[in-house]
């Protein structure tokens, strides 16, 4: 039978050919409890998480959850309205002021979403003849941003700087620039060379957005993202972020010093023609966002692990994302889809959760093993983890 | 949807623009030996890419016929690009289909 869902049956078969092959689908996991950050209890079994973005650790801090459970008390489950009708509470107003507070900066917009924040600040200011000069391996909220606008989208290799600088020469004179960057790219973990970067785009009169969605409360002095950790923040229009990772909760949000920003609030249709978050939850990401502010004991043990679990991983003999680690993603790449799930399910049975990340979300059809660490992670932890890298791997033929 | 452009649904060919035919029309420059040089500097830049050896001409399709992959077009699009001193934007991208089709968007664009 040929309907509409016809286009979708090449992957349908590859899906089927995989799960024939007997392996757990990768896609398809279920936590059946949830003990820490870090443990949970996948098919009966203690599994250690490796693949969350709860970089910090925050999902269960008492004073988070104390402060999600009295909102939930006190303004009821949900706002049923939206930002700009009903659905502004004061918790909203509270959870913008500790973005300021955080970023140091002047606005700050809270969207129900990351992907929305996305979506929604990229269609909104870039118009039909503007020009969206943006990094080949963006983000899908950031190319689904371009493809909702109406904007003229210029892609140049990733981080390749002087292939920005030529797009930026090259765009008729006159024209409004956006350049979209990402301070860490989370598929291999590798960061922008955002200094270099947004020197070139404001040398030639872009705007530039930044998505720190993967280093926020980690990366930089006061965890303000790879912007910081460079110097630059200052010379950067919009910092895109998230709820959903360090924050611990969900929600996006885009931070900025520009002073017509607050007017984004009834032409950005992302923020307008949607519910805004549960008092919960933006109780939950405010007390978070400040208990960041203070967290540079929990930074320097996030970094130590990172570094740990790369070079042991490395020494193991897996094939990495990166030749250093450089942010809290450390990418373990793989021969092939087959492989690679092969190994992701090994390593569940080893009692370890890692992302199993393919095509077309990866670069370059790749497939990886996508770790993510969090500063809760314990030393033991760690040593845990390589030990389960270290059979499944031998178990799967990927190392020797 | 990294593959924005690769991904794009097949379109008709576009009807040349009026103004750009009256362009033509207004120059001394024979029409045709500008369009073949253009087509010329093309299909050399193809070849390096050109992992399958297909035969190309002007009707040869990118993604159907090369089989290239969306780091392979955008590799060969910024040579074109340095080659022709003009940018392809994706939504540009998104209505080729065709070598041919290519060096017609290369002749608007250098109009």
């Amino acid at each position: 039978m040929s309907d509409l869902f016809s286009k979708f049956d090449p992957l349908i078969e590859q899906r089927a050919a995989l799960l024939d092959t007997g392996v757990t689908d990768p896609f398809n996991l279920v936590m059946e409890r949830v003990e820490s950050p870090t443990v949970a209890i996948c098919n009966g079994q203690r599994t250690i998480l490796l693949g969350t973005y709860n970089y910090m650790g925050m999902t269960f801090d008492p004073d988070v959850v104390a402060a999600g459970k009295k909102a939930l008390d006190e303004f009821g489950s949900g706002t049923t309205g939206s930002r700009v009708l009903n659905g502004t509470y004061a918790g909203h107003r509270a959870v913008e002021d500790a973005l300021k507070d955080f970023y140091a900066m002047d606005h700050a917009m809270v969207f129900s979403t990351g992907y929305q924040a996305n979506l929604g600040v990229i269609s909104t200011i870039a118009g039909k003849d503007d020009y969206i000069i943006l990094d080949i391996d963006s983000h899908a909220s950031i190319y689904d941003g371009c493809a909702l606008g109406n904007a003229q989208i210029v892609p140049f290799r990733h981080n390749d700087i002087d292939a920005l600088e030529k797009r930026l020469k090259r765009i008729p004179e006159g024209a409004g620039k956006l350049v979209v960057l990402e301070g860490v790219y989370s598929m291999m973990g590798d960061i922008a060379p955002l200094k270099e970067m947004v020197a070139v785009s404001k040398a030639n009169g872009a705007m530039v957005l930044v998505d720190e969605a993967h280093s926020m409360g980690f990366i930089g002095e006061n965890g303000r993202g790879v912007a910081e950790a460079q110097g630059i923040i200052d010379d950067v229009d919009f910092i895109i972020g998230t709820f959903s990772k360090s924050v611990g909760t969900v929600g996006g949000f885009c931070v900025s010093n520009h002073p017509k920003f607050e007017i984004l609030r009834l032409v950005c249709r992302p923020y307008v023609f949607t519910a805004s978050l549960p008092p919960s939850v933006v109780a939950t990401a405010a007390t978070s966002i400040r208990k960041l502010m203070n967290s540079a004991d929990k930074r320097q043990h996030l970094w130590e692990n990172s570094k740990r679990l790369h070079a042991g991983l490395r020494q193991l003999g897996f094939k990495l994302g990166t030749d250093e680690p450089q942010s809290a993603i450390i990418a373990v790449m793989m021969p092939d889809l087959e492989t690679g799930a092969a190994m992701w399910e090994a390593l569940l049975h080893e009692g370890l959760y890692v992302n199993l990340a393919r095509p077309p979300a990866t670069p370059a059809g790749m497939t990886l093993l996508r770790c993510s660490l969090c500063a809760l992670h314990s030393s033991e932890q760690v040593s845990e983890i390589l030990g389960m890298f270290a059979a499944a791997g031998r178990a799967t033929g990927c190392i020797s | 949807m990294r593959r924005l452009a690769a991904s794009a649904v097949p379109v008709a060919p576009q009807s040349r623009p009026i103004t750009l035919l009256n362009t033509w029309l207004s120059t001394n420059e024979p029409l045709m030996s500008d369009r073949q040089r253009k087509l010329a500097k093309v299909l050399e830049l193809i070849e390096p890419f050109n992992k399958k050896g297909v035969a190309v001409t002007e009707a040869t399709r990118f993604a159907q016929d090369l089989e290239w992959d969306s780091l392979t077009v955008l590799d060969f699009v910024a040579n074109i690009e340095d080659e022709f001193d003009v940018i392809i934007t994706m939504n540009m991208q998104a209505e080729i289909e065709t070598v041919g089709q290519l060096v017609d968007a290369l002749e608007k664009l250098q109009a």
